[in-house]
């Protein structure tokens, strides 16, 4: 094997060796830590405290991230076990060309997220140059948390040009500095505002019906956020799982690293949005009027939020080379990285529950598939079938497969009906009693085994 | 319809490899010689009986922390939900 095609293994379609694995559990874990933990955890949480007592946001925000996880988990063993990334991974469940059109919806959605993470770090570093008087240009949201966001994307940008081994020193040490620091920040809330003062707080924006908190309606609306951002991972598995060394470090880096332990910064986020009643987190820490404390809220958001965009950068541009092997390396950074600036605005900013719905729909569906096909298999496939484009066992007709692309239109028509993200109503007026991401997964699931078999594809 | 026209789920997969996108010659070749080497050091084999991949298999006590952990966050939600606030 050339020099060329060994050090491009960890940048093209090949599937990894097992002497080419370089992440063991503690890798996982640190990285999908310091992927987890940014604008996603710090915002899904904020907007939970906003509409939910503290009592509640705590579980709704664990619960909500950490279950579908585990309801989707099976899909970390694919990428350990042969090597591949997500979207290879999904031919057997859509065939090669349905396979295709979820890589054009994963790219142009996740352009979303790192506009998230860029402009949360721009929102804290406006407020910090504004603390220390400095001109205009950056010290003011517009332009000035604009430029930041700019900044932070081309920094992220360049650590996942770098490629895998920088990023996971990059993580190691990250991972550990956020970890201190978001609970450093929540014994700091607790002891200046009090555990009982905390947990008496009412929620500052909750939704109200005949001058009423809407108990129920405030409750799904929150989970289907968390739920949103939990299921949200399902695009993400494979692109870091092979380079997994065991199955096991695949499963439960992934598993705990973007559930309970990134969760943290969502609750932390949760208190400080009963406090100030914002749910941007870098309100509170600006709020505190202390240089240091702002100066140490600078730097978690700073490290927090350009280590995922890199997180994110790296696997998308790993999906778009195993689909487009000839763009180079350089460019297919540029090119899932750049259009992101586009939304790094304040209105893209604070529409971001409505995003997280339309994210719960596609990657909960997503999920259902292909945790379904893997029961049916027991994660039994055959690799040349997967990478044969045309042809092969997967290619099912004119290139997709009928239970999956039946399954995936059918879950979606449940969830808009169940919850439409656009009009904000459940046209069958199901969503405060079952919300709609969870339920829409085994929708998927279900009809995908019961499709599967009843046309003898499984 | 004769049995050449059959669709192609139905017929044995073929031993080629056909990836239209893949043109550099060096790159195809290495991931042939990787399927290739797959499927002749018997993981292929393996992995259709629920045995390794490229990597050490999961076990089953991973399932069972996992639907422990989980189970116990379940019910702490649920606790929390229906005691309401």
């Amino acid at each position: 094997m050339s020099e060329k095609v060994r050090e491009d293994v960890y940048f093209n379609l090949l599937p990894t060796k097992f002497e080419e694995r370089v992440w063991g559990f503690w890798d996982f874990l640190a990285v999908q830590i310091c992927f987890g933990i940014a604008a996603w955890f710090f915002l899904v949480g904020g907007f939970t405290g906003l509409v939910l007592p503290a009592k509640l946001a705590i579980p709704v925000v664990i619960f909500g991230n950490q279950v579908p996880l585990f309801l989707m988990s099976l899909l970390s063993l694919f990428g350990a076990r042969y090597g591949i990334e997500m979207f290879l991974s999904a031919r057997p469940m859509f065939g090669p060309l349905g396979a295709d059109a979820w890589i054009i919806i994963y790219i142009t959605s996740s352009y979303g997220w790192i506009a998230y993470a860029s402009f949360l770090f721009g929102e804290a570093a406006y407020k910090f140059s504004k603390i220390l008087g400095l001109p205009w240009v950056i010290s003011t949201e517009v332009p000035g948390a604009i430029i930041w966001a700019v900044i932070a994307t081309f920094i992220g940008l360049y650590i996942a040009y770098k490629g895998p081994t920088i990023l996971k020193w990059f993580m190691r040490i990250s991972a550990l500095f956020l970890m201190a620091v978001l609970l450093g920040l929540i014994y700091y809330i607790l002891a200046i505002y009090g555990v009982e003062k905390i947990a008496s707080l009412p929620p500052p924006a909750p939704y109200m019906k005949d001058n009423q908190i809407d108990w129920p309606h405030n409750i799904a609306s929150a989970l289907e956020w968390n739920v949103g951002l939990g299921f949200s991972w399902a695009f993400w598995y494979g692109q870091y799982t092979r380079l997994a060394r065991s199955e096991s470090g695949a499963y439960h880096g992934t598993l705990w690293g973007w559930g309970i332990l990134a969760g943290i910064a969502g609750v932390f986020s949760a208190l400080t949005a009963l406090i100030v009643g914002s749910f941007d987190p870098t309100d509170w820490i600006v709020a505190l009027g202390t240089i240091e404390l702002a100066l140490i809220g600078l730097l978690l958001m700073a490290i927090a939020n350009i280590t995922s965009v890199a997180a994110l950068v790296y696997p998308m541009s790993i999906t778009l080379r195993s689909r487009l092997p000839r763009v180079k390396w350089k460019w297919a950074v540029l090119i899932t990285s750049l259009p992101a600036i586009i939304l790094e605005n304040p209105l893209t900013f604070a529409s971001y529950n409505v995003y997280l719905t339309y994210i719960a729909l596609l990657t909960g569906i997503f999920a259902g598939i292909l945790t379904g096909d893997y029961l049916l298999t027991r994660g039994g496939y055959y690799l040349r079938d997967i990478y044969n484009y045309k042809g092969g066992r997967y290619w099912y007709f004119k290139g997709v497969n009928p239970a999956g692309a039946i399954a995936a239109i059918v879950a979606t028509g449940f969830y808009l009906w169940t919850w439409d993200p656009l009009l904000g109503v459940s046209h069958n007026g199901l969503f405060d009693k079952i919300s709609a991401g969870i339920p829409t997964f085994f929708v998927a699931m279900f009809l995908y085994i019961i499709l599967s078999k009843a046309l003898k594809l499984r | 319809m004769s049995s050449e026209e059959t669709p192609k789920k139905y017929q044995e997969p073929e031993i080629s490899l056909e990836i239209p996108y893949l043109k550099d010659p060096e790159l195809l070749g290495e991931l042939k010689k990787r399927i290739e080497e797959f499927e002749k050091s018997g993981i292929q084999d393996r992995v259709l009986k629920g045995g390794d991949g490229y990597v050490p298999r999961i076990k089953k006590r991973d399932y069972i922390i996992a639907i422990i952990i989980n189970l116990a966050i379940t019910i702490y939600f649920l606790i929390a939900v229906l005691t309401g606030p």
